[in-house]
């Protein structure tokens, strides 16, 4: 019988790369396409209508969706090869269990740690560092999650591994320091090819994320935060832009905008510097120092550059609640 | 046939949608369990032994081992007492879809009805309002196709996705009084799930777990009224 297999995915997605390392575990070949979320593609919005988010796993035509019950269908289908859940139903309900504790737990709270600064970030980051702390006594004395072998719940955490540093750099601390056993494990995992081949350079990932800071306006949101000044939000449905967005940027069509007093300002980078020009006084963001602060732009620059080619930004609905929650749909197995 | 399940207790509460799962579903094995009901408000010693990361019922203690969350307690109760009726379907991907629908209902359903019950300003009540009926509309979609003609989700007799949706349709007629006669349910826009929602009740499985629509009113109140009191000195 032949088995046609197409992952719709994201390369920077912890969820669809959790696909990807229990179809590579099984020796089961599929073709991979990339998915440039701001722009989804037929297929996706076909075989996905409700979430329209990835990973989706396409069998024979028939779609498969949310990344831990493809991980299950995967693992029944062919459950001959490399066996991921246990066989006996008491291991198996703790194993969905603790794979479901990572699913509410560690994305949600992690994002929180690279969009926001200050005190919510402080929060973020230590409820982050307890979770981890939760897996790792979890976790125990043994080689893996799953046992002696790499099992659902290994499958299900490790993608986060390579979100790891930009969690480091964006909240200042250090994973290692805090939970050496589950960093460990990470590289006990990593020795494995289904693992090292799937997840990408975490250095890329901190780039992809300081470029979505920018192209989700929270760049700008943080910057406002930090000076305290007073802004309405407005919420910008991507698919359904409103005029007031086309009007104001009618070159890029892009948020985030600012409008001071009626005339707008694009461009996250400038944003920021536009507000640290105008309340120069409140919390300065940009060093004084003119060579200081041209290294500055530049570095804020070569992000933009060096990522842009990489290229994608996720739709989101930006929420008028502040401190902002943003949801990256699309992003999300 | 009782004597060789062991010992089987659930900790829950009876107005709770996620518990009634469990104990529609130990009704579907013919499982006889010692239901352990938590005092409103508080949480046991028991409760917080057994389920210490998350804190919450339900949580079904089989020969003394804890199990968490209300899906994968119905997993695992199909999975163990597997000679009685199965819950979850066979075919790999009817199980993926099965699952699919129980995830939607947890995680994009359900919060609307507790956002609808407890909006504070008219605007977030409709916005929630709003949602849940496109929800319904998914459903009904889903349940046709699913059903193929057949009473249930699961065909011939209750499965997971009926025991997923059909826990909370105390809470939906419920919502339906209390936000003065909206439709969720409706004859035009979701028959089948109108049909549905009858058979559902009147399982045998069912009945004496699904709450009467007026006991959820009152407790709805009651649960309103405490989380606005939270909000108000936060």
């Amino acid at each position: 019988m032949a088995n046609e297999l197409i992952l719709l995915d994201t390369w920077v997605s912890p969820f669809g790369m959790r696909v990807r390392i229990a179809l590579r575990e099984k020796g089961i070949k599929f073709e991979y396409k990339e998915e440039d979320l701001t722009n989804k593609s037929d297929l996706l919005l076909k075989m996905n209508p409700i979430h329209k988010k990835i990973p989706v796993l396409i069998h024979n035509g028939k779609p498969v969706r949310e990344s831990g019950i493809i991980v299950q269908y995967v693992d029944e289908v062919w459950h001959d090869k490399a066996p991921l859940l246990p066989s006996e139903p008491y291991p198996r309900a703790q194993a969905r269990f603790w794979a479901d504790f990572v699913d509410k737990k560690i994305y949600d709270t992690g994002r929180k740690i690279w969009t926001t600064k200050g005190d919510e970030q402080k929060s973020a980051t230590e409820e982050f560092i307890g979770y981890l702390k939760t897996l790792e006594a979890e976790l125990g004395d043994k080689p893996y999650f799953g046992g002696e072998k790499l099992g659902y719940v290994d499958v299900t955490m490790i993608p986060f591994y390579s979100w790891f540093h930009a969690y480091e750099v964006s909240g200042n601390f250090s994973i290692e320091s805090n939970c050496p056993k589950l960093m460990a494990w990470a590289k006990r995992c990593m020795q494995h090819e289904s693992v090292s081949k799937t997840l990408p350079d975490p250095k890329k990932v901190y780039e992809f994320i300081l470029q979505l800071k920018k192209r989700l306006g929270i760049e700008a949101r943080i910057a406002l935060a930090e000076k305290g000044i007073k802004h309405e939000h407005r919420e910008e449905d991507l698919g359904n832009k409103s005029d007031l967005l086309l009007k104001m940027n009618s070159i890029h069509k892009t948020i985030p905008v600012l409008i001071h007093n009626g005339k707008p300002v694009c461009e996250s980078n400038n944003i920021v510097q536009y507000l640290d020009e105008v309340w120069h006084d409140k919390s300065p963001l940009l060093p004084s120092d003119p060579y200081l602060k041209g290294q500055a732009r530049f570095w804020a620059d070569f992000v933009d550059r060096k990522v842009r080619s990489s290229v994608f930004v996720c739709s989101v609905s930006l929420s008028i609640r502040y401190p902002c929650r943003i949801s990256l749909s699309g992003f999300m197995g | 046939m009782a004597s060789n399940n062991g010992d089987v207790k659930l900790i829950g509460a009876w107005a709770s949608p996620y518990v009634m799962r469990p104990r529609i579903a130990l009704n579907v094995k013919s499982v006889e369990y010692e239901f352990l009901q938590e005092q409103f408000g508080s949480k046991s010693e028991l409760l917080l032994k057994s389920n210490p990361v998350h804190k919450k019922i339900p949580v079904l203690l089989h020969n003394g081992k804890p199990i968490c969350e209300s899906s994968i307690i119905v997993e695992y109760i199909d999975e163990v007492w597997s000679s009685g009726p199965s819950i979850l379907p066979s075919d790999p991907y009817d199980r993926a879809v099965a699952r699919f629908w129980a995830a939607y209902l947890d995680e994009k359903w359900f919060p609307n009805v507790r956002g609808a019950a407890a909006a504070s300003s008219e605007e977030a009540k409709n916005a929630a309002v709003d949602q849940l009926k496109e929800g319904m509309a998914l459903l009904e979609g889903a349940y046709v196709e699913i059903s193929k003609g057949k009473d249930f989700f699961g065909g011939e007799k209750i499965g997971f996705i009926d025991i997923a949706f059909g826990s909370m349709l105390a809470w939906l007629r419920a919502l339906q009084v209390m936000l003065g006669g909206v439709k969720l349910l409706d004859e035009e826009k979701t028959p089948g799930l109108c049909k549905w929602a009858a058979k559902f009740s009147a399982d045998p499985a069912v009945k004496d777990v699904l709450p009467e629509t007026e006991k959820i009113i009152e407790f709805a109140k009651l649960l309103v009224a405490k989380i606005k009191a939270a909000a108000a000195s936060s």
